[in-house]
């Protein structure tokens, strides 16, 4: 019974989902953002936070690798001056 | 000796090459044609090119043997290294380029020839239908293709796998004339042709080769410099 | 060390600082009423989009200087705005799709803008693919790319929009209400920050690997 009832939930769900996504095939440009009061949003029918969450992190794993090649790319430079400053040492003597 | 007459003159040494050998027009054309059959497996559904596809076919067609066209040509001055020779001669660089981009316009032109009627016979292309708005998108479309292509070849000769790096740069880079051209055609060739939309397309393929071929003209010198 | 390398440490810091506070800043802007959270998403696309665009013009400015004045100066500032515009791009790739996933419910619209950028983003990869694989001389090649690609933007914005848009259009931004605008410029400004940062270190490397190079020339002679 228990489980019917969830089922019955589900299909005005999926159907409304449908819906939004059938009429967000092509929608308007949208020319200006409105704000909203925090308790005005309606229910959502794709989770927004993990989208967001995603999006986020993203840029943060792009600027951490970046830096992270940068910064490999510099010691390997400065091993080469190594090896460079012991060839001029060597070939002094 | 005027720029032009210059220009001319280097255009018409590749033509004999060309005629002497018939390589390039000969490989391009046959490489164009097995595009066309490559394409009828992807976009022929129960006998019949679906909707748009024509366009498209023609268009990849022509850019994808212009590719291996652009690639030969230059291919071949390098073997002989009669590039440097050319660079040596008392004409100025902005005569050597246009010399080059009225060689590739023909040939372009050459393969246009043999596949736009093709395309009408295999895939139902309505090519007589507008046939001077239609010149004009694929006149301008090629201009706009072979005068980065030319600029970016000529300088490819010098580097190593340019074999690779011509289409990398090339494809992005000419991107603009080949949506315009593509558009263009597709709106003269759909069912109800949309002249207003293919001479706005039109209008920005003019105004890309303008500033393309001024550009080129101008980086040309520079870039081919020792 | 030049005057350039000692403001490296200190714009990161900032960079750093600012992004740290980038959370708690977006967290007192408003829901949008008609796509609620996800169009937070906006607060770091927008800034990584422009970010993008100012590399690429970087990019542009400093080859059309190389190949006409032959300044290796010049050629290294192209080189590393090349690289930055091809980070910042994958970026705005990423994130535009996840807002679009749920404004629009498809993640890629073929959008006018979204396109152009995905034009954009793969002329500076072919300038990147060219400097690694291109072999002598490429530098001249890629400067090439790098012009050619800026006075590409606008005709690709041009051909993109004649074929299709769904985008919010550039008249979000004057029409911003100032709870959801401090945060965006707030954003913008960290980005910014950071692109000049990021330009110095990548910069600083390619001068050392320059000079390494001669280095390595005049012990070998």
């Amino acid at each position: 019974m228990h489980r019917l009832w969830r089922l019955a939930a589900a299909v005005p769900a999926v159907l409304a989902t449908l819906v939004v996504t059938l009429a967000a095939q092509t929608p308007a440009a949208q020319d200006r953002f409105v704000p909203v009061a925090p308790g005005d949003l309606q229910r959502e029918q794709i989770p927004a936070a993990p989208l967001v969450f995603i999006a986020y992190a993203f840029v943060w794993i792009v600027f951490v690798v970046y830096l992270f090649t940068l910064w490999r790319r510099m010691r390997r430079i400065d091993a080469d001056l190594q090896t460079l400053a012991s060839k001029v040492k060597g070939s002094a003597r | 000796m005027g720029v032009l007459r210059a220009a001319w003159l280097i255009a018409r040494k590749d033509f004999r090459i060309e005629v002497r050998s018939r390589e390039l027009i000969y490989t391009a054309i046959f490489f164009a044609v097995a595009c066309l059959l490559i394409f009828a497996f992807a976009f022929v559904y129960n006998g019949r090119a679906i909707d748009h596809a024509a366009a498209g076919i023609v268009w990849v067609s022509i850019v994808f043997a212009g590719t291996l066209a652009l690639g030969r040509t230059f291919e071949r001055e390098r073997q002989g290294d009669t590039l440097r020779a050319l660079l040596l001669s008392p004409v100025e660089r902005p005569a050597i380029y246009l010399g080059k981009l009225m060689a590739m316009l023909v040939f372009l032109t050459g393969i246009v020839v043999v596949i736009l009627p093709l395309s009408a016979l295999l895939f139902d292309a309505p090519i007589f239908r507008t046939p001077g708005l239609l010149a004009a998108i694929l006149a301008t479309g090629i201009l706009g293709f072979a005068a980065v292509g030319t600029l970016f070849s000529a300088m490819l000769v010098r580097a190593s796998s340019r074999d690779v790096l011509l289409p990398i740069v090339l494809y992005p880079l000419t991107l603009p004339a080949l949506i315009g051209g593509m558009q263009g055609t597709v709106a003269l060739f759909s069912t109800e042709p949309d002249l207003a939309l293919a001479q706005n397309w039109l209008a920005m393929l003019i105004f890309f080769d303008v500033v393309f071929v001024i550009l080129a003209l101008w980086t040309f010198a520079p870039a081919m410099r020792e | 060390m030049s005057r350039s390398d000692r403001l490296v440490p200190i714009l990161l810091a900032i960079a750093g600082a600012m992004f740290a506070a980038a959370p708690f800043v977006i967290d007192t802007a408003p829901d949008e009423s008609t796509m609620g959270l996800v169009q937070r998403i906006f607060y770091f696309h927008f800034p990584s989009a422009m970010s993008m665009l100012i590399s690429a013009l970087i990019c542009g400015v400093a080859s059309a200087m190389f190949l006409f004045r032959r300044d290796p100066r010049a050629d290294r500032v192209a080189v590393s705005a090349a690289e930055l515009t091809v980070v910042f791009g994958i970026m705005t790739l990423v994130t535009g799709p996840l807002w679009g996933r749920k404004a629009w419910g498809v993640y890629w619209a073929w959008d006018a803008r979204i396109t152009s950028t995905f034009v954009m983003w793969m002329v500076f990869n072919a300038y990147l693919l060219l400097r690694r694989f291109g072999g002598a001389g490429s530098e001249v090649l890629a400067a090439a790319v790098g012009l050619f690609g800026m006075v590409l933007v606008p005709f690709i914005r041009w051909s993109v929009d004649l074929w299709r848009t769904l985008h919010p259009s550039t008249s979000v931004l004057p029409n911003l209400p100032v709870s959801m605008g401090i945060p965006l410029y707030f954003c913008w400004a960290a980005f910014t920050v950071l692109l000049v940062a990021l330009l110095l270190i990548r910069m600083r490397l390619e001068r050392q690997r320059a000079w390494l190079d001669d280095a390595y020339l005049s012990v070998e002679d």
